[in-house]
């Protein structure tokens, strides 16, 4: 006995005792694991998440302004008023603009990251693309409005180059002109881009990182020009990462309503939609169905991307 | 003779690192040639100045006598098959082999057609809808095999292509290889650090060490008359002999080479101590010990094996000790 116990020491306190159980009953260490935020996911967030889907469905008593509870697609009918239907529509034309430019710029930066960027250079990018996530959202969007209000430092740098012309006519453009850029269309983009730039460029960062170096040689070796190689090897084995920074930027876009309260014109998106409809207008009903549109948006962007190939390379 | 690939006088140094140190060299069209050596000797990097992976720091390549140094690797007329196999793993197997005659703008049925026989040609008839990821390595060797032959180089680069394998498929596609150079008439150029497989392989050998070329020649030259203490030891691990013991023995002052299996159990011969027995399936090693030398023998199954610790006689034929000029000492 006193042989064995030199070789298989006992179980000391609770701690190893423990620590034994869980070795042996490994499901049980997962159970404890995943329960918590299964509880928080299935029951708080999916919860409040089928509360909302319900309220849709009910329809507001136009009189007396209370709600009736009544299964009813008349809510739904009433997203397709002209006026809502241009929110709509605004706020998906915005959200896929944001997507394109952030992928178009974010693309060489975490191109750059992936492949060349070693030791401190690589601790540098990760500051860089990390530390306008440590602000506060609300400080950079009202940092925004005074670069690119009227007497703001965008139009004082556009006088000391004599290029006030220059933006005096893109501001008398239709549709993204306007008073000044803080009040533009083109403002609300350019916060857009910024505040969600980071979401963009990380993950595909982490998808070209795992291209090994070797298949961009292959592709040149079997003839390819270097723009032929990012055709045909490198856009569809970063494809999975650039769908994932899109549906940040996309969905992202399509739900908030500081932004566009805070730079741009007077027209609503969704998210102020839902906010006034629920607020101030205390029609719950259509904020629901408004809240709806960007999950519908996202599923069916989902299945197209899923459909055209864009995770076969996963 | 036409040289296929030339090397005049070409380095290729990182900062401090001389990885390719002035190596000259010239590979003949429709040749097997093996650069062998340990990691780090080089061998892969000369491989890759002639892909064009890697530019020279100073000295020219040439590429049937057209000097290439700003020559990029997409207007190469050679093709390479990694070590990796780098196989792009968003396509198919066709469209792996394809890919080269896609960018050459060939026509889908035509490409299709080219891509299938390359397929046949490696064995892998039938496997052209899978995707890479669904593949065997030794199928995935095949595929980046045709998918370099597809596009019909005038040389064919290959890095190590066996080094993933077992033993036993590796000795497979060794024969396969060689067949199918012998049919094709491609020159190709072949990397690896397996001098087994380099000496079994080759028309000819380059051995390499620390970025610099030390011989060149035919398999049986490279193993039988080595030129430096290096290729003595690292071709067929060979006994290298100090230039005292060498004088002694022969009265010349110079390093030689002994083969192990020329050294034989032989009353009346040198006196040797067994240090260690290591049965290795066919033959059994000695490690011996001679004059304060370590020697190695290698003993065929069957003979009479010493004890560990006793004394033998050993010896050799006159010409199995090799004399070797002291290149690098």
């Amino acid at each position: 006995m006193a042989e064995t116990a030199a070789h298989h020491p006992a179980p000391r306190g609770p701690v190893d005792r423990l620590s034994d159980l869980l070795w042996r009953r490994q499901g049980l260490l997962v159970l404890l694991l995943i329960l918590p935020p299964a509880l928080w996911l299935g029951v708080i967030y999916l919860g409040s998440l089928f509360a909302l889907l319900a309220q849709s469905f009910f329809s507001i008593d136009e009189f007396s302004g209370l709600i009736n509870y009544e299964f009813t697609l008349r809510t739904y009918g009433e997203l397709f008023r002209a006026a809502n239907l241009d929110i709509i529509l605004r706020t998906v034309l915005m959200a896929a603009s944001v997507t394109i430019a952030a992928a178009v710029i974010g693309f060489p930066v975490a191109y750059y990251a992936a492949r060349y960027a070693r030791g401190r250079w690589k601790a540098l990018f990760y500051l860089g693309v990390m530390l306008p996530l440590w602000s506060s959202y609300l400080v950079k969007v009202y940092s925004w409005k005074l670069i690119l209000a009227k007497e703001g430092i965008l139009s004082w740098l556009f006088e000391t180059l004599h290029l006030t012309w220059l933006l005096e006519a893109y501001l008398s453009l239709p549709v993204v002109g306007g008073n000044s850029l803080s009040v533009s269309w083109t403002g609300t983009f350019l916060v857009f881009l910024y505040v969600w730039l980071p979401f963009m460029i990380l993950p595909i960062q982490a998808a070209l990182e795992r291209v090994p170096p070797s298949m961009l040689e292959a592709s040149g070796d079997l003839g390819a020009r270097p723009g032929q190689t990012f055709r045909h090897v490198l856009l569809p084995l970063a494809l999975p990462g650039i769908v994932a920074g899109s549906i940040f930027t996309f969905s992202l876009t399509l739900g908030d309503y500081i932004i566009p309260q805070i730079v741009g014109t007077s027209a609503r998106m969704i998210g102020q939609a839902v906010y006034q409809f629920q607020g101030t207008a205390g029609n719950i009903p259509l904020a629901a169905a408004f809240a709806v549109v960007p999950i519908v948006i996202m599923g069916v962007y989902l299945y197209v991307a899923r459909r055209m190939g864009a995770f076969d390379a996963l | 003779m036409t040289t296929a690939i030339a090397f005049r006088r070409v380095s290729r140094h990182y900062g401090e690192v001389r990885a390719v140190d002035a190596v000259d060299l010239e590979v003949t069209e429709g040749e097997f040639f093996a650069m062998l050596g340990p990691s780090g000797s080089g061998k892969t990097t000369c491989l890759r100045l002639v892909a064009g992976f890697e530019r020279p720091t100073a000295g020219e390549i040439e590429i049937f006598g057209q000097p290439c140094s700003k020559v990029p690797p997409y207007r190469r007329p050679v093709n390479t098959v990694f070590q990796d196999y780098a196989l792009f793993p968003h396509l198919n197997v066709r469209d792996n082999v394809a890919y080269g005659l896609m960018i050459a703008r060939v026509g889908k049925a035509e490409r299709h057609r080219a891509a299938e026989q390359a397929l046949e040609m490696v064995a892998l008839p039938g496997y052209a809808d899978r995707k890479p990821s669904a593949l065997s390595g030794g199928q995935r060797q095949r595929v980046a095999l045709a998918r370099a032959l597809v596009n019909k180089p005038k040389v064919l680069l290959l890095d190590e292509p066996l080094g993933a394998l077992d033993l036993k498929l590796r000795e497979q596609m060794q024969v396969e290889l060689k067949s199918l150079q012998r049919q094709l008439g491609i020159t190709f150029i072949f990397v690896t650090h397996d001098q087994g497989e380099a000496l079994s392989m080759a028309d000819r050998v380059a051995v390499f060490n620390e970025g610099r070329i030390q011989q060149v020649g035919r398999p049986e030259d490279i193993y039988d008359r080595p030129e430096t203490p290096f290729v003595a030891d690292f071709v067929g691990s060979s006994n290298v002999l100090p230039p005292e013991i060498v004088e002694r023995l022969t009265g010349h002052r110079a390093h030689a080479s002994l083969r192990p299996e020329a050294v034989r159990l032989q009353p009346g011969g040198h006196d040797a101590q067994v240090v260690e027995l290591a049965f290795l399936g066919a033959v059994t090693r000695l490690t011996l010990k001679m004059e304060g030398q370590a020697l190695t023998a290698l003993v065929p199954k069957g003979q009479a094996l010493p004890e560990k610790g006793s004394t033998v006689q050993i010896g050799w034929d006159n010409d199995a000790l090799h004399l070797m000029g002291s290149r690098d000492g």
